[in-house]
């Protein structure tokens, strides 16, 4: 007997910002949970189980939070599962989430991240002192600026192609609501000109410290046939890991990303990517991740994925939109950033992402990624079920 | 869906006070390639491959990420982790079983208690607003219980120190015990629990392989098929709940099938001895059932992979054949707050 | 084999907690020496009041005042007070039906000794001299065997409620490195950089972490490395690091030592930053009192072929 088709049936998120003074943590999360409950038109009574997910529990100082957010997400007398799995983890637990349904444990489980960064900062959570270790060098972007300056000098890639991302990703983001960088009067010059952090990342290609929470309803058949509105149907979805550091690593195009686009692709029925998804929502949280997981990702040859960029493909209405959400550089509630990208895939396959909408999306990807470029998650959703 | 899941092979460590000569990786790969050993499998056989573990008991956040290279994560691997007890951690992997994308599924947890002050630690758990800035340990929560038992006429005193020495007396068969034979009861630690009561603090890791169908019977003689398996979350303030129950473990239990037939050995998480009074009374054990015969969390509690070790004990009990159909118990949380049952069979003899 | 090293890590940080409506009223009205709960929507009133009912999961807002005196419902004696916890002699922990309430609050109860406590007795609200808005302004309970005390019927509206608290919370660890990265320390002492090579494929790890991780077994047999290396990729860092004392721009740089089949991370010195290319190649230099190499710098030869360190970026 086959899997249960999985459907995305309620989306919701909060106003990612720096910080929401005006929610406790439970606040936080029970605010998109609430949003994607509403979209389902379904209430608490009708969740099996709760799949919850989120970055380091430094970054909170809650050890384990899902123990004292059990109440707010209604999971008192339900399973609920945590998931951890670094950057990935907004996928990752998306993907747990529907393998409950897929696997006919539950008809429909809520699924959510959120990362509350104001309540610390990352950068402690992130190098804490641990004895007898040489200390970082550098901060955030120091770690991937080097990946990407070997990107540039392996696919001979001008120099110019981040800034075109940035720029366009602060444009999309200015169409989505929930976005947290809402900058109005972005200009291609203003990011040229922001300050070199990190040569050769600049400022205006990183991504924001944020406060947010997504959150989806995943449900069956049955559910999907009750539900008001179109659903997304998850057409494949994969997870894949390999090392930290190692001997041989591709730390430009990792092998497990290559591994994990292959298995969702094969799950879905997917020859060529560029031909047969209609657009991608990716983990970016540096600008030019774009043009190299264009590549990992097979929508592009290796070493011209930054062809697509510059040549306007990934813009909203180009051939192939990337990231039309605004992206990770717009919005990046770390833990949740994952589950954003998952989501956004799902709106655009529903038609329900309102100014961003690409039109006619019917299959799109979404995609994240996290720890030493090691973890990824994915899935394609698609308008129509599966096998119809 | 008809998909027979069955934990087929199981390695634990020795679980030690301390294990400052290992990093975590090096503590956990030993059990790796044990539990690979027991049945043939490489890395690269394994379907799927889930972890357990907790940045705080570390220190250090992503800890997990540098366990992986016990694994061989290479060419990469189908792989997840929880931020929580091993057992949870077998249980998204027995979802991922039942899908039928994988066959067979790796899990493994470890856990250093050692660094850190785990009583302290495990206060970061806690609502951050109101319970948290008190700093109530774990113990002292578990001792609001106990006392809670008491009053209730459910236990007494020497009823609990009674669950600590059967522990130990059984851990003294089992070589990977950390409190092993007899165990002074000792002092008050927070009254009414004395050290007797409690878990030793330690260091160690457990890992389990997973197989479906046929794939179960090539790797084992005799699968410890999952016959059902849930877990369920209660309120997380204390105030809310009665602690002298736990309607999470009954109610996993009733979805796990445990009560259509009757068990022959029960393993329960109980990290406390008065943790065990209430689970045998929501769990309906009879005193016919052997609990336990591991030792038990009180003999060694290596944080994060107790639970699993509680799957693995069971499961290993009805591969040599000493249970026919066993339960497992895994908890997380201050005074059992969320709670998973497994109930695990052989086949006729 | 050497000593296991071993040193103390200590995990601190005062975390900022914003509250939201339900938590701000009951640690305002704590500050006021008013206790608040909340109405679930069956009626019940819960004491520490949440915003989400554990039952029914639904919001609840519904704030009542109730009283300072109440009734133990279990204790446990602490007769060793842990670092943060509420009193510093020996107290016991309570939780504590205050009249009016449904629900029971955890704190400490001040009593001479254990045979002072016992479940059902009176207890009330002892208030901490100085209050700010937090759960500690509850100093902590003590025996009370008066009338429960009549709430004024507060509405737990506040006129300069507080949003926030800060919450310092410091864990301290004993780290211990293990068995292979202690064996890499111990020889960085001597100014040796000194890596392990993976018995089954061969390649040198730098700094050895104990296990091969694409093989997934022990490394054991150590190989010295460098000191001269190759620079495989970098960035030019302009921002200053809270916690370094490096002037910038400086180059941070991988670096495949000669000998090691990955690249490790360190700052290139002793060369303009606009100067550092792939391929360069340098040397460790060490300063007096540090433990790693402080910087590597250019050893004058001929810059290494792409081809040569292509698969060690």
């Amino acid at each position: 007997m086959s899997k249960e088709p999985v459907a995305v049936v309620g989306i919701g998120q909060t106003k990612h910002v720096a910080a929401r003074r005006d929610v406790s943590i439970a606040g936080l999360v029970r605010e998109a949970a609430q949003r994607a409950l509403d979209d389902a038109e379904l209430t608490w009574a009708d969740i099996d189980a709760v799949v919850i997910g989120k970055a380091p529990d430094f970054f909170e100082g809650v050890m384990m939070p899902e123990l004292y957010l059990a109440d707010a997400l209604g999971a008192v007398g339900k399973p609920m599962l945590r998931v951890h799995t670094a950057g990935s983890v907004g996928g990752s637990t998306t993907l747990v989430a529907a393998n409950l349904v897929a696997a006919r444990v539950h008809g429909t489980v809520l699924t959510l991240a959120f990362e509350k960064q104001s309540e610390s900062n990352a950068m402690w959570g992130l190098s804490l002192p641990i004895p007898f270790q040489q200390p970082l060098l550098a901060g955030a972007g120091g770690f991937f600026a080097p990946h990407v300056r070997a990107y540039m000098r392996r696919s001979g890639a001008p120099d110019t192609v981040g800034s075109l991302v940035a720029y366009k990703d602060r444009r999309n983001a200015l169409k989505n609501p929930y976005a947290h960088l809402h900058e109005h009067d972005i200009t291609l010059e203003k990011v040229q000109a922001s300050p070199m952090l990190w040569d050769p990342i600049r400022y205006s290609e990183t991504c924001p410290s944020s406060d947010g929470a997504c959150a989806m309803v995943l449900t069956d058949r049955a559910g999907a046939a009750r539900a008001p509105r179109p659903p997304a149907w998850m057409l494949g979805g994969a997870m894949r890991s390999e090392p930290t550091l190692f001997a041989g690593k591709d730390a430009v195009s990792p092998q497990a990303g290559k591994d994990c686009a292959a298995d969702v692709y094969r799950q879905a029925g997917i020859a060529d990517p560029r031909r047969d998804i209609d657009a991608v929502e990716m983990y970016v949280p540096f600008s030019w991740y774009e043009p190299m997981w264009l590549e990992n990702l097979g929508f592009a040859d290796e070493g011209e994925g930054w062809k697509l960029t510059e040549s306007g493909v990934t813009e909203l209405d180009g051939d192939l939109p990337v990231n039309m959400s605004g992206g990770v550089l717009s919005t990046n509630p770390i833990g949740a950033s994952g589950m954003i990208r998952f989501a956004e895939a799902a709106l655009q396959a529903r038609g329900q992402a309102g100014e961003h909408q690409v039109e006619g999306a019917r299959r799109v990807l979404g995609h994240a990624y996290g720890g030493g470029s090691q973890f990824f998650s994915m899935w394609l959703v698609g308008s129509e079920p599966p096998d119809s | 869906m008809i998909c027979d899941i069955a934990l087929v092979a199981f390695a634990q460590t020795d679980h030690r006070r301390t294990t400052d000569d290992l990093s975590e990786v090096e503590m956990l790969m030993p059990v790796l390639h044990d539990v690979l050993d027991r049945t043939g499998l490489k890395t690269a056989d394994i379907g799927f491959t889930c972890s357990g573990s907790s940045d705080y008991l570390a220190g250090r956040a992503f800890s997990f990420t540098l366990a992986l290279d016990g694994v061989g994560a290479w060419p990469p691997i189908s792989e997840s982790h929880v931020e929580m007890d091993g057992a949870w951690a077998l249980y998204e992997a027995w979802t991922k079983l039942l899908t039928g994308e994988a066959e067979t599924a790796l899990v493994y947890s470890y856990g250093k208690s050692s660094p850190g002050s785990v009583r302290d630690v495990l206060t970061r758990q806690l609502d951050p607003y109101y319970v948290a800035p008190l700093w109530p340990d774990s113990v002292a929560l578990a001792a609001l219980q106990a006392q809670a038992l008491i009053d209730a006429g459910d236990t007494d005193e020497p009823a609990l120190a009674a669950v600590g020495a059967r522990s130990r007396a059984d851990a003294a068969a089992n070589s990977h015990a950390q409190l092993r034979g007899s165990v002074p009861q000792g002092d008050y630690l927070v009254r009414p629990l004395r050290t007797g009561d409690c878990p030793p603090i330690g260091d160690g890791a457990a890992a389990v392989i997973l197989a479906a169908g046929d794939r179960a019977r090539e790797l084992c003689e005799r699968p410890a098929w999952i016959r059902g398996i849930d877990h369920r979350i209660e309120a997380h303030s204390l105030g809310v709940r009665d602690l002298t129950d736990s309607p999470s473990t009954r109610l996993a239990a009733e979805k796990a099938g445990a009560f259509e037939r009757p068990v022959d050995l029960a393993e329960l998480h109980a990290p406390f001895s008065s943790q065990e009074v209430v689970l045998r009374k929501a769990l309906r054990l009879g005193d016919d059932v052997r609990v336990n015969p591991s030792g038990g969390a009180l003999a060694a509690n290596p944080m994060m992979a107790a639970g699993l070790i509680r799957l693995g004990e069971a499961a290993a009990a009805i591969h040599r054949g000493e249970s026919d159909r066993a339960l497992a118990h895994a908890t997380s949380g201050p005074c059992l707050q969320q709670n998973l049952v497994a109930v695990l069979e052989g086949d006729p003899r | 084999m050497p000593e296991v090293l071993k040193a103390p890590l200590a995990v601190e940080f005062p975390f900022t907690r914003s509250l939201g409506p339900v938590q701000s009223a009951f640690l305002t009205g704590l500050r006021e020496r008013v206790v608040l709960g909340v109405r679930t929507g069956d009626g019940r009133t819960l004491v520490p009041p949440v915003e989400y009912d554990p039952v029914t999961a639904e919001e609840i807002r519904d704030l009542v005042e109730v009283a300072p005196t109440g009734t133990v419902t279990t204790w446990a004696w602490n007769h060793e007070p842990r670092r943060g916890q509420p009193l510093d002699t020996p107290f016991a922990w309570v939780l504590v039906r205050l009249d009016g309430a449904d629900t029971a609050l955890l704190h400490a109860l001040d009593a001479p000794g254990p045979d002072a406590v016992r479940t059902g007795m009176r207890v009330r609200i002892r208030w901490a001299e100085e209050r700010a808005g937090s759960i500690t302004d509850i100093a902590c309970f003590e025996p009370y065997d008066g009338e429960a005390a009549q709430p004024a019927g507060h509405n737990g509206e506040f006129a300069d409620a507080i949003t926030g608290i800060v919450a310092p919370a410091r864990l301290d660890y004993t780290y211990s490195p293990g068995r292979a990265q202690s064996a890499y320390i111990h020889a960085l002492g001597d100014r040796r950089i000194v890596g392990e090579r993976c018995p089954s494929c061969r390649k040198v790890y730098v700094p050895p972490r104990g296990a091969c991780p694409t093989c997934g077994v022990a490394t054991a047999e150590q190989v010295e490395v460098g000191p001269r290396g190759t620079v495989t990729t970098f960035c030019i860092v302009n921002i200053k690091a809270k916690n370094l004392d490096i002037e910038v721009p400086y180059v941070y740089a991988h670096i495949a030592l000669d000998g090691a089949d990955l690249a490790l991370h360190g700052r290139i010195g002793g060369i303009p930053y606009d100067q550092v290319r792939m391929g360069l190649r340098v040397e460790a230099v060490w300063s007096d009192d540090a433990r790693y190499p402080d910087h590597y710098r250019p050893t004058g030869e001929p810059d290494a072929e792409y081809d040569t360190y292509k698969e060690l970026l």
